[in-house]
């Protein structure tokens, strides 16, 4: 009975979505009041019958109640009740309800929080969020609904595939959805703004925050992937360009560009017309994502559900809004066009290379994703386009835009005096020069270029970004701390990311060259040796957990003949799927990871065991961790301005 | 001598820096493409002498019952895959996936050493049980298809 609710909760919505999107066509008829006060009950009423089916569903898997089909395919009596909730998003039905529900809510919140923005750009921008949300309503509602009943309903559930069983995965969808269902914002202020034919730079500054938002869940959400990839996959990796990963990655790039070109057009009203085609495109390449984890046409490490039908109606969908977004705006874009001059050592030339290099990286990864399926479809031959491949391209391009980040920093609006500017790099550039050259030859005794220049990028912008966070504060008055208190959180923002930036480098690049890894066959009471630690292996016992079995091998770890940790990396065996999991045991400390996992059993006492020693891979979320605090700065720092912004209206 | 303004002069250096940008990057893509975009093949191509010997490929199919080796205690293992109607041999040294089993499908990257014998780099995890590598679930429902073919 509950569950015929949520589908009939589902279905008032889509008719609600309906409403709301054809508010558009009333622009003459009705008063803008009226308009606007219907799209804010329009939106919130289906915010709340969303998020409400959405519970009914999180109830049925939390009963057990199997007789949907949904939950009798990913959920199980003996599941522990965080994944019994999580796994309501674990399949393509309840990840996709995950995804209307964000919406709905992203989209009442821009109505709550509107009160700067003039009424017929909100009301546009939610009467074409309607149509988007109905679109996947249509969808849920006619090709993939969770409450489809199954009939005989089955005693016990199919269980959620092992993989998923993982703290990393219960917050890692939302999270990521989150993120991509953000870059609608844009998207939708694009749409409305090119219907309306007028923009603003205060409405500018107000869409910063959303896309700051959007990219920081999205930040959020890669990385949580990446750190679940790390512990569960056993391979000791956290990035692999799978096509799945590279689907998040392209709209993150595509948004990162956005948020550098929208400062710009808020700064110096230029590049308006770039920043609307990059929001189109952003949400563009948020939906080719979902298309290609959800259509499963993709080869992939992430099997998710295989069903080409649900493939072509995201498919369809995709051509509709990438089409007549694109046509819309070349249709109407010439009206947004500011001229003002700038010069090349100007700030808003080493945003224009930013984007420029970042939009390009975009493409090459796009390519490298694609076109295996373009080659399979026109018969040239079965190709995979490898991890090699990105490698290489992503670094080659991804030097130079970190490379631009300080002088970017040292240089001003319209025109920056050249003298200072060089004698500013020159100073750094040679003082970081020297510190990456001790560094490397203290700790490393490395002579390889690659990680010379890598290193050299990545100190050479944190220094950068340390030292105008001095200048800044020098200007201030008074104490110390007042000092540093009256940075104003704009430049926080951009230098805590900036920073964030270079320690994620310096992660990749020491982990990546100086792990070392070991692959042997270990007896029970043999001692293996990995950069002065010494790994015992005690032996291996058995484990009963509610849903698997497991084999829990035990390590003693000494460094100088002392004892100092022990590793329990387990080899379970899932009860229902009968899937084998690894799960690696991990110790963590500032500078370096030790990381074990068991392989197979290869005679009675000896085992396949993986053992690697990875420098500096904390490094990656500290590093993640300073950008997501810029993002806030950025987010909540900017309210001071507005305030004096509005006053002065 | 035609006198350029000082406008057209600027534009004429932005188009060449445009150009140049775009051909550096075109060709850093295709070399990068050249070098690193691997086909896959089938066991029936690969006795059919269709792939190429000592080049980076990838290839799939069904691991033999029964046809799986471990070399004394070592990480060095063989076993045989087939397409159900060609088989050939395959050697790797390393740990191989959780779901490794014989019977199963399985996708690898590495070198053919002759038209008989296959050495892997790396052997590629899936899932879970009832998932087959997509290249290896096409190849095998053709195969199938042209056997029923051949029955009637």
């Amino acid at each position: 009975m509950i569950n015929e609710i949520g589908n009939i909760f589902l279905s008032i919505s889509a008719t609600l979505s309906l409403c709301m999107f054809a508010v558009i066509f009333f622009k003459k008829s009705l008063a803008t009041n009226i308009r606007f006060t219907f799209c804010k009950y329009f939106s919130i009423s289906i915010s709340i019958l969303i998020t409400l089916s959405f519970l009914i569903l999180a109830y049925a898997f939390l009963t057990d109640d199997f007789s949907l089909r949904y939950v009798a395919n990913n959920s199980n009596i003996d599941l522990e009740n965080v994944y019994k909730f999580s796994a309501v998003w674990g399949a393509h039905e309840g990840s996709i309800l995950l995804w209307v529900l964000v919406m709905s809510i992203w989209c009442s919140l821009i109505i709550l929080l509107s009160k700067n923005m003039p009424k017929t750009i909100i009301i546009d921008m939610i009467s074409v969020m309607g149509l988007l949300l109905l679109f996947f309503l249509v969808f849920i509602l006619f090709s993939s609904n969770p409450f489809d009943r199954v009939f005989p309903v089955p005693l016990n559930g199919r269980d959620l595939n092992p993989l998923l069983q993982d703290p990393g995965l219960i917050i890692h969808p939302p999270m990521l959805y989150i993120g991509y269902v953000g870059t609608s914002v844009p998207f939708v202020f694009a749409i409305s703004v090119l219907i309306n034919g007028s923009i603003k730079l205060e409405w500018i500054a107000w869409l910063r925050k959303w896309v700051i938002a959007s990219w920081m869940f999205l930040t959020i959400g890669i990385s949580l992937g990446s750190w679940w990839a790390y512990h569960e996959l056993g391979w000791g990796g956290w990035w692999f360009w799978d096509p799945v990963e590279n689907a998040s990655f392209m709209p993150w790039l595509a948004i990162t560009a956005l948020l550098h070109s929208l400062i710009v057009s808020e700064k110096r009203g230029i590049f308006i017309n770039w920043s609307i085609l990059l929001s189109i495109l952003t949400f563009s390449l948020s939906l080719l994502g979902t298309f290609l984890v959800r259509s499963g046409i993709l080869v992939s490490v992430h099997a998710f559900a295989n069903d080409p039908e649900r493939g072509l109606y995201i498919l369809l969908f995709l051509t509709l809004i990438i089409g007549s977004s694109l046509t819309l705006y070349f249709l109407k874009s010439n009206i947004l066009i500011f001229h003002k001059q700038y010069s090349v050592s100007s700030k808003e030339f080493a945003l224009l290379l930013n984007n420029l290099f970042l939009t390009i990286t975009t493409f090459a990864i796009l390519l490298g994703t694609l076109y295996p399926l373009i080659s399979s479809s026109l018969d040239l031959g079965k190709i995979s386009v490898g991890a090699p491949y990105f490698n290489f391209i992503f670094s080659a391009l991804m030097l130079p835009i970190v490379f631009l980040m300080s002088p970017a920093i040292y240089s001003s609006w319209k025109k920056t005096n050249y003298k200072s500017l060089t004698k500013k790099l020159v100073f750094v550039l040679f003082y970081s020069l020297i510190l990456t050259y001790i560094i490397l030859n203290i700790f490393f005794e490395t002579d390889v270029f690659v990680v010379f220049l890598a290193m050299f990028l990545a100190i050479f912008t944190i220094f950068s970004s340390l030292l105008k966070i001095y200048q800044v504060s020098k200007t201030n008055k008074g104490m110390i701390i007042k000092k540093i208190l009256n940075i104003p959180s704009s430049s926080f923002s951009n230098l805590f990311s900036h920073i964030g930036i270079g320690i994620l480098i310096i992660g990749i690049t020491i982990s990546n060259y100086y792990s070392v890894q070991k692959e042997i066959i270990m007896q029970k009471n043999s001692e293996i040796i990995i950069k002065n630690i010494s790994i015992k292996f005690v032996g291996v016992q058995n484990k009963l957990s509610k849903n698997y079995s497991s084999q829990v091998g035990i390590f003693d770890a000494y460094s100088d003949n002392n004892y100092f940790v022990s590793f329990f990396p387990e080899k379970r065996t899932y009860n229902i799927q009968k899937n084998i999991m690894t799960e690696a045991a991990i110790d963590s400390s500032l500078f370096r990871d030790i990381y074990v996992a068991l392989g197979e059993n290869v005679s009675e006492d000896s085992w396949v065991v993986r053992i690697y020693y990875k420098p500096y891979i904390q490094f990656l979320w500290y590093g993640v961790g300073l950008m997501i605090l810029g993002g806030l700065f950025g987010i909540f720092g900017r309210r001071k301005i507005e305030k004096k912004l509005a006053n002065a209206i | 001598m035609i006198k350029l303004t000082k406008t057209s002069k600027k534009r004429i250096v932005k188009i060449c820096i445009f150009f140049f940008a775009f051909s550096s990057f075109s060709a850093l893509l295709i070399y990068a493409f050249s070098k690193n975009s691997v086909y896959f093949y089938t066991p029936t191509q690969i006795i059919n002498k269709e792939a190429p010997v000592e080049k980076y490929i990838r290839i799939g199919g069904m691991v033999k019952k029964k046809s799986f080796k471990r070399k004394d205690n070592s990480l060095k293992v063989s076993f045989i895959i087939h397409d159900l109607d060609k088989s050939i041999s395959v050697n790797y040294e390393g740990i191989l996936p959780d779901l490794f089993a014989e019977g199963q499908g399985v996708v690898m990257t590495g070198r053919l050493i002759n038209f008989n014998t296959f050495v892997a780099d790396e052997v590629l995890a899936k899932h879970d049980e009832n998932y087959m590598p997509p290249e290896v679930a096409d190849m095998m429902k053709k195969k199938e298809d042209l056997k029923e073919k051949n029955d009637k």
